[in-house]
């Protein structure tokens, strides 16, 4: 790459984050500061703003709900696509192919057009108003369970023989062979499941009136149309939405980004 | 939904509990027995009624070329594989039925399978651990195999900082720290270098003659099969075509694939007309190259006129390759004999007496009086 | 020797490669074998038990739905009692609602502009970020290239109702950033989310915020695709850089092409949330103002829980879940026809 152009490429990518640097300089600005012409581009470094937000308000409540939310997701995502991906590939049951066709077909699904009848479920089973409500349907995908069985046919049928000649229950081979040896499918499914999941936003806003259950994006999308020029606590509010993601993104961003291009290598360790 | 996780965890609950029932006290070493096993795919046979007993504290070699099925025998004795039809006994237990785990056994793979992710002691322990067996008394199993196979400095390592050799005696390790009943090596020298192999064959040897368990190994090199077995069974296309103590397999092999596989160089076979049967039937005469000599014997003997291709110089000897009726024949000589030049013709004898007979059809051995292969030879015009 | 298959649904290693998965052997021996033990049935039974919890969850939260879509827009569904069947008739009043037609045009003004922009702007960032292959192969890294791409992919993961409220800033017409650029190059301000004119390329341009870096990905995985040999070949040939490009990347990541563009069709017929978050307001009801930024997929939501009339926005969801679904399919099926996939096929 010659310098020119990464020099282009830098500026480009900093285009792209210009957005998320002015909610920084909103937040941490002075009090009427987003409504400066021309904008300030530099943080005055107010924490009167984040103050507020963090002890006066319910947002600290909110961020509680996403973590509960998102974490258990994760676990349960992890738990279903482990367990359907170690079946599919190495017990493979009388059927294991349709029914494998059939739960990542889940994937080809318009999500936007279920919406509806969704709802409609939710209500009749009563979830709506509920965590389990906004975790349960999400706690298994066709993209975990495909990458998990991709795993377990890229790993020496070998490993599960020796443990079962050793005694080994199947959960027990799982815990101490499988995941261990299936890392980084786990971080994979952990990195993806921990962005859609702590971004959710039309679900929780269809199915989660109530206040105790609704996570942060929710809250921010209800704060946003009420208080609309109210822009530091916002904007505060919105980086305190956007640190986790910040923070996950700064440790594996190289290991997101590849398991976006639908890269298969590195399932097995 | 609720249903179906009382149905999932009562079921995983079954799982955890089934492999639950072995004692893990000091106990008897045991026999294998196989009763007319078959293994087959659709109408493809691979294994053909096997029977085969194996002693306790025997030492089998299971041998043969690549798909013939020994591999396979070994993991339906390992549970790992289910017989079509047929019974598999452990120590006189019909264990058939029974799940890899329950059958106590201790299993060598070929690549080794040691968990990448697990120290060796860990390794050492996982069967054990498996078992949720004290931890004193994984400690000191662990300890046992450890000073057993010199592995105490290697305890804290990682598989992939391990050589090969080393590695090799983690996973035998691996599979005698359950004390298993017996145990069973599936090729478990291949992956070695030569030098390596000697030295791991030798270490076998000792390993058995100290723990003395019946052990299953499965190999198609019959360098280790002579070395290690108190008795070779030599298999071909899913069936046993002898068993024996490897002199008796070198030496009288039952078969004229047995003669044709073990030994090296191999058995020389050459087909002559028979004079006892009617039609123009043939016999094999099997020759052990070891058994030829340059120049003609007196004495009741077989000679062959043969035109020499390749002199090849070996450890213990000089291996002349000849044509013999457009079939190659090996003669080994010993190093200091005269060398007949390449392309000369010459003569190759050996005694009647050292002679082996195979049916052309069956390839069975057949028993022939004195009186009878001296006819057959002079027939034949090649004494 | 090394068949592998084994105990009817307990033993078949996998591995790619059995012969049995190959077609070339049945799965289950023709056993004879009396007497199987409780035991055995539960370890055939072992690979059911595993795959019923995703099976359950994916199955009623998602099965169930969509085949309920194609009973509700049929019905005159009432939430909180009898529903009676409606035949058609949700059909004929959404045909006769002329916001329908309004919003599918605005849902195609959408997917119109950014599948191009998503496609055209992904596939430039790509070649502007991209690593030769050679570079990729050694495992050197440029700092540069990766910081590029990293920092161009940040914005996809990002929650969209967060970053939503600081671009809701930067379209302010007063005292926003978007503006600010324009008045200093000397362009005209227009009233961004405000205007019934501008509130929708505003919501477009939030759109390829978020979603070109994502693209972009899956253009330099494409292009990393491109062995340099064909380009040097190309070069030596006396090609100019842009001849190469055309006749030989471009032919060559046609499949990635493809795939985004359908990716960002359906994509962007689904965008709902940056739409609900720029265009909404205390006015009740997303998709202003006056309707400009209405699409297919708002106004599903505004008709079932704003205007409480679930089965007219049943009978849209079944309209959109066709039509994606045909998008979905044909592509299926086209992608195996029209499109370069490598090697000699």
């Amino acid at each position: 790459m010659s310098m020119a152009r990464r020099i282009l490429a830098g500026a480009v990518g900093l285009v792209f984050v210009l957005p998320l640097w002015m909610d920084l300089v909103i937040a941490l600005g002075k009090r009427g500061g987003a409504f400066h012409i021309p904008p300030t581009f530099w943080p005055s470094f107010h924490f009167g703003a984040m103050t507020v937000v963090l002890t006066q308000t319910h947002w600290l409540h909110y961020v509680a709900n996403s973590v509960l939310i998102t974490a258990t997701t994760i676990i349960g995502v992890l738990t279903t696509s482990l367990l359907a991906g170690y079946a599919l590939a190495q017990l493979r049951p009388r059927g294991s192919g349709a029914i494998f066709v059939l739960l990542i077909a889940v994937m080809m699904l318009p999500q936007q057009a279920l919406i509806i009848p969704q709802y409609v479920l939710m209500k009749d089973v009563h979830l709506l108003n509920s965590f389990g409500g906004l975790i349960l349907p999400f706690t298994a995908s066709g993209a975990g369970i495909f990458l998990f069985r991709q795993a377990f046919m890229h790993m020496p049928p070998s490993y599960r023989e020796a443990a079962r000649v050793d005694g080994a229950s199947t959960l027990y081979y799982l815990w101490r062979v499988a995941i261990p040896l299936l890392r980084p499918a786990v971080a994979t499914t952990i990195l993806v499941t921990f962005v859609s999941s702590w971004n959710m936003f039309q679900w929780p806003l269809i199915m989660a009136d109530t206040k105790s259950v609704q996570p942060i994006e929710l809250a921010l999308s209800h704060y946003m149309q009420a208080f609309e020029a109210n822009w530091r606590e916002l904007t505060s509010a919105a980086l305190l939405a956007m640190l986790p993601v910040f923070m996950v993104y700064g440790f594996a961003q190289r290991h997101i980004i590849r398991s976006v291009g639908g890269g298969t290598s590195g399932l097995v360790e | 939904m609720v249903t179906n996780f009382i149905l999932l965890f009562s079921g995983v609950s079954l799982l955890w509990r089934q492999q639950r029932n072995i004692p893990m006290t000091e106990r008897a070493m045991a026999s294998i027995s196989l009763e007319h096993v078959v293994r087959s795919f659709g109408n493809q046979t691979v294994l053909n009624d096997i029977s085969l007993e194996i002693a306790d504290g025997e030492f089998l070699v299971l041998l043969g070329p690549s798909g013939c099925g020994k591999s396979t025998l070994l993991r339906t004795i390992a549970g790992l594989e289910q017989p079509s039809s047929g019974r598999v006994y452990l120590d006189g237990e019909d264990v058939t039925q029974a799940q890899p785990g329950e059958r106590d056994i201790g299993m060598v793979f070929q690549n080794y399978s040691l968990y990448p992710h697990l120290s060796v002691k860990e390794n050492l322990a996982f069967g054990l651990r498996a078992r949720r067996t004290p931890r004193h008394e994984v400690d000191a199993a662990v300890g046992r195999v450890a000073s057993l196979l010199e592995l105490q400095e290697l305890l804290a390592r990682k598989p992939r900082q391990l050589s090969g050799g080393q590695r090799q005696r983690v996973a035998l390790g691996r599979a005698l720290a359950r004390r298993p009943r017996v145990i069973l090596m599936d090729e478990p020298l291949s992956n070695l270098d030569s030098a390596l192999r000697d030295r791991m064959r030798v270490q076998l040897r000792r390993l058995h003659q100290k723990v003395g368990l019946t052990t299953l190994y499965v190999t198609h090199d019959q360098q280790e099969a002579l070395a290690l077995a108190d008795r070779v069974a030599v298999m071909r296309a899913g069936s046993i075509e002898q068993v024996g103590p490897p002199e008796e397999v070198l030496l009288r092999p039952a078969t004229a694939f047995t003669a044709a596989f073990v030994g090296s160089p191999p058995m020389n076979l050459i087909h002559i007309p028979d004079p006892g049967s009617e039609a123009e039937q043939e016999i094999t005469i099997g020759i052990r190259p070891e058994d030829l000599i340059l120049g003609a014997l007196s004495g009741p003997s077989i000679s062959l006129e043969v035109s020499v291709e390749v002199l090849e110089r070996t450890r213990d000897g000089l291996l002349l390759h000849g044509l013999w009726r457009d079939r190659e024949v090996v003669a080994k000589l010993p190093l200091e004999a005269d060398r007949p030049a390449a392309g000369s013709i010459t003569t190759l004898s050996a005694s009647i007496d050292h002679l082996a007979y195979f049916c052309p059809d069956s390839g069975r051995r057949l028993d022939l009086p004195h009186s009878e292969r001296a006819k057959t030879l002079a027939a034949a015009q090649c004494s | 020797m090394q068949l592998s298959t084994a105990e009817p649904g307990l033993l078949k290693e996998s591995g790619g490669g059995t012969a049995a998965e190959n077609g070339l052997l049945p799965s289950r021996h023709a056993g004879s074998f009396d007497g199987r033990r409780r035991k055995l049935r539960l370890h055939g039974m072992a690979g059911y038990l595993f795959i019923m919890p995703a099976f359950s969850v994916l199955t009623l939260f998602f099965y169930i739905p969509a085949g309920l879509l194609f009973i509700m827009a049929f019905y005159h569904w009432n939430l909180f009692g009898n529903s009676t069947f409606a035949g058609w008739a949700n059909f004929s009043t959404l045909f006769n609602q002329p916001l329908y037609f309004r919003s599918l045009a605005e849902t195609a003004y959408f997917a119109a502009v950014m599948v191009p922009a998503d496609t055209l702007a992904g596939l430039a960032l790509a070649l502007l970020l991209r690593e030769g292959l050679g570079q990729l192969r050694s495992g050197k890294r440029r700092r540069g290239g990766g910081i590029g791409r990293s920092l161009v992919f940040l914005p996809h993961v990002t929650p969209v109702i967060a970053t939503s409220i600081i671009w809701a800033w930067v379209f302010n017409p007063r005292y926003g950033l978007a503006n600010y650029v324009l008045r200093t190059v000397g362009l005209g301000q227009p009233g961004w989310l405000d205007s019934t004119r501008w509130a929708m390329p505003a919501v477009m341009l939030y759109s390829l915020w978020h979603s070109v870096g994502y693209y972009a990905v899956f253009f330099l995985a494409g292009l990393a695709m491109v062995p340099d040999q064909v380009l040097e070949a190309a070069k030596a040939d006396g090609a100019s850089r842009w001849y190469s490009f055309r006749r030989v990347v471009l032919p060559m990541i046609s499949p990635t092409i493809f795939m985004v563009a359908i990716l960002s069709s359906v994509a962007s017929m689904q965008a709902f949330s940056q739409i609900y978050a720029l265009s909404g307001g205390p006015h009740g009801g997303a998709g202003g103002p006056a309707y400009a930024t209405t699409t297919d997929a708002l106004l599903i939501y505004n008709t079932a829980f704003i205007y409480q009339h679930i089965s007219l926005a049943a009978a849209m969801s079944l309209v959109l879940f066709l039509v994606l679904l045909a998008i979905t399919l044909i592509q299926k099926r086209l992608a195996r026809r029209w499109v370069y996939y490598g090697g000699d096929k």
